[in-house]
């Protein structure tokens, strides 16, 4: 059983974004569940030499969700996993899994385990059968349960005619897709997987993210990084922030977006740039105004401001001042908008 | 457990592999070659002769083997996998460890075979005192494979670079087995003195590579 636990409050940047959600920042890990958190990370740190990789990390993975794991490229995502599934020791700080601490209950921790790496590497002299059979028997899976057990995941992970090749004979995604199958092969409660959809093509990472929706349904709980937000708003039902070794916000991706654009935007295309898009916020009812590409603006309202009227006045406006309009919609910014704007440290 | 199931997959990796099936095809053929092309054998057997050589042979490509392929899985994360499953790290190293020790002692054992089997042919057999003392040699000569083995797993848990790591195989490793050699001829009349030093020595390499193995992950 897992305990109930709350957090104290999570190390964030920033507050004017959270506050418009409510008293207590959104989704900052502090409300809990019924059904109790699987991971808590308590004021982790990890430092090589000088440099902190992970600055005082607090942050929870509730059981049964997919808790997508977001950040710049060195912000210490692989760090964190590494941690939690037990391959980086020396940290300060506390990680529990479910009521076992770690370092020291590790054994434990890897019965209930899953881990696909960013990097997944396999002996290559060994068929994909026999690495899947040496994997379960050394997660202490019963060897007649095994057969059959590797079967099905195989046919999961869309493997099974290469069942008898050897791993140096699999194409790149294939390797992914194995290594998809090691991680689930002994039915883990909690699967980490950092980057499981890179290298893949359109195919294949539609048939992972179905399979990560698949398990999480049967009451997997999913801990998963990627750079590709799209997957992570398909996948995750919360999300968290990291960067330079602290996390930053963890909540919904609607929670994200709505704080960043908590008064709502405009998306406005246009053919030409006079370049005087300075002088569109001081439109009435105008916060801000994002540029997301190259003649692509986003246009934040200020709080309270009547939609329909900024649009209306948006509509005869802009053209005079020079910009041929090609397209104005009232939207919702993607997560990789709310992301960008949020890491810039803009807001609405 | 997991002990069987490394030790198991390391045997059937070795089994598969091309540079295993050379050794224990080659290493006899080689012995013979060796042994007609010299020029002077002083009428010794060509059993003693392999014994001699084989050993020493066997010894440093085990040992080369050994660290090529651990530095080489560690460089690719291989051993990640293993290590987040509720397995002892030290069982990665000594599964290796014992099973590339058990092939080549199967390859010098099976060319010293071929030797015997050669001089009986040729009238030149061992016996009596003889087969002793092979026997015995032999038994240094294992205990020596057993060093330059663990030599091989020491440095592939410490070493990142492939180049790097034969080159001290070969010169540090074999230097080593050298030296053990001729401490070793110091106590002639003592046989388990003379497997002594080898002996501590190969356990001291092998809790050395388990503890580098272990902080290699802090």
């Amino acid at each position: 059983m897992f305990a109930r636990r709350k957090l104290p409050g999570l190390i964030n940047r920033r507050p004017d974004i959270l506050s418009s959600a409510g008293a207590r920042p959104a989704g900052d890990g502090m409300e809990g569940n019924e059904k109790g958190s699987m991971v808590v990370f308590e004021d982790v740190g990890k430092s090589y030499g000088n440099v902190k990789a992970l600055d005082r990390a607090s942050f929870e993975i509730r059981s049964g969700e997919v808790l997508g794991f977001i950040g710049p490229n060195g912000a210490g995502k692989t760090t964190t996993m590494k941690m939690l599934v037990g391959l980086l020791n020396g940290y300060t700080g506390t990680i529990r899994v479910g009521d076992v601490a770690l370092p020291a209950g590790k054994d434990k921790v890897h019965r209930m385990l899953g881990y696909m790496p960013q990097q997944v590497a396999f002996q290559d002299w060994k068929t994909v059968e026999q690495t899947l059979e040496s994997f379960g028997r050394l997660s202490g899976m019963p060897p007649e349960e095994l057969e059959g057990r590797i079967t099905k995941v195989l046919q999961q992970v869309g493997l099974s005619d290469v069942r008898s090749r050897k791993v140096s004979a699999l194409s790149g995604g294939m390797v992914q897709r194995l290594g998809l199958a090691q991680a689930i092969l002994h039915e883990p409660r909690l699967l980490v997987m950092d980057e499981p959809l890179v290298g893949l093509d359109p195919e294949n990472r539609y048939n992972v993210k179905r399979i990560i929706q698949e398990l999480n349904r049967a009451g997997m709980t999913i801990f998963f990084s990627s750079h590709i937000l799209s997957d992570i708003e398909d996948l995750a039902s919360r999300i968290c922030i990291l960067d330079k070794g602290r996390i930053l916000w963890a909540g919904t991706a609607d929670q994200l977006k709505s704080g960043i654009y908590s008064d709502g935007i405009i998306d406005v295309c246009v053919s030409t740039d006079p370049g005087r898009m300075g002088e569109i916020a001081s439109f009435p009812g105008v916060a801000r105004v994002d540029q997301p590409g190259l003649l692509h603006y986003h246009i934040c309202l200020a709080k309270g401001a009547d939609q329909e009227a900024v649009f209306q006045s948006l509509l005869s406006g802009l053209p005079t001042l020079g910009y041929r309009i090609t397209s104005i919609t009232n939207n919702t910014p993607t997560l990789e908008e709310a992301y960008m704007r949020f890491l810039s440290g803009g807001a609405c | 457990m997991s002990f069987k199931v490394l030790f198991r997959d390391e045997l059937r990796g070795l089994y598969t592999s091309k540079a295993m099936l050379a050794l224990l095809v080659g290493l006899p053929v080689l012995m013979v070659i060796m042994y007609l092309a010299m020029p002077d054998n002083s009428g010794m057997p060509l059993s003693v002769f392999t014994a001699l050589v084989a050993s020493s042979l066997a010894g440093s490509i085990a040992s080369v083997m050994v660290a090529v392929g651990m530095i080489n899985e560690k460089n690719r994360k291989v051993y990640d996998l293993f290590l987040v499953r509720p397995v002892n790290g030290a069982y990665i190293l000594l599964a290796k460890f014992a099973a590339s020790f058990l092939f080549v002692i199967l390859a010098v054992l099976l060319s010293i075979g071929v030797g015997m089997a050669t001089d009986v042919y040729r009238g030149n057999a061992l016996s009596g005192e003889s087969l002793i003392g092979l026997a015995k040699s032999v038994t240094m000569s294992i205990s020596m494979i057993a060093v330059a083995s663990a030599v091989g797993v020491a440095i592939g848990a410490s070493i990142s670079s492939i180049l790097v790591g034969v080159i001290l195989v070969l010169y540090g490793g074999n230097q080593l087995v050298g030296l053990l050699a001729a401490v070793s001829l110091n106590f002639s009349n003592n046989f388990a003195l003379q497997i002594a030093p080898s002996l501590a020595i190969c356990l001291v390499l092998l809790v050395v590579a388990v503890e580098v193995f272990k902080r290699r992950r802090n």
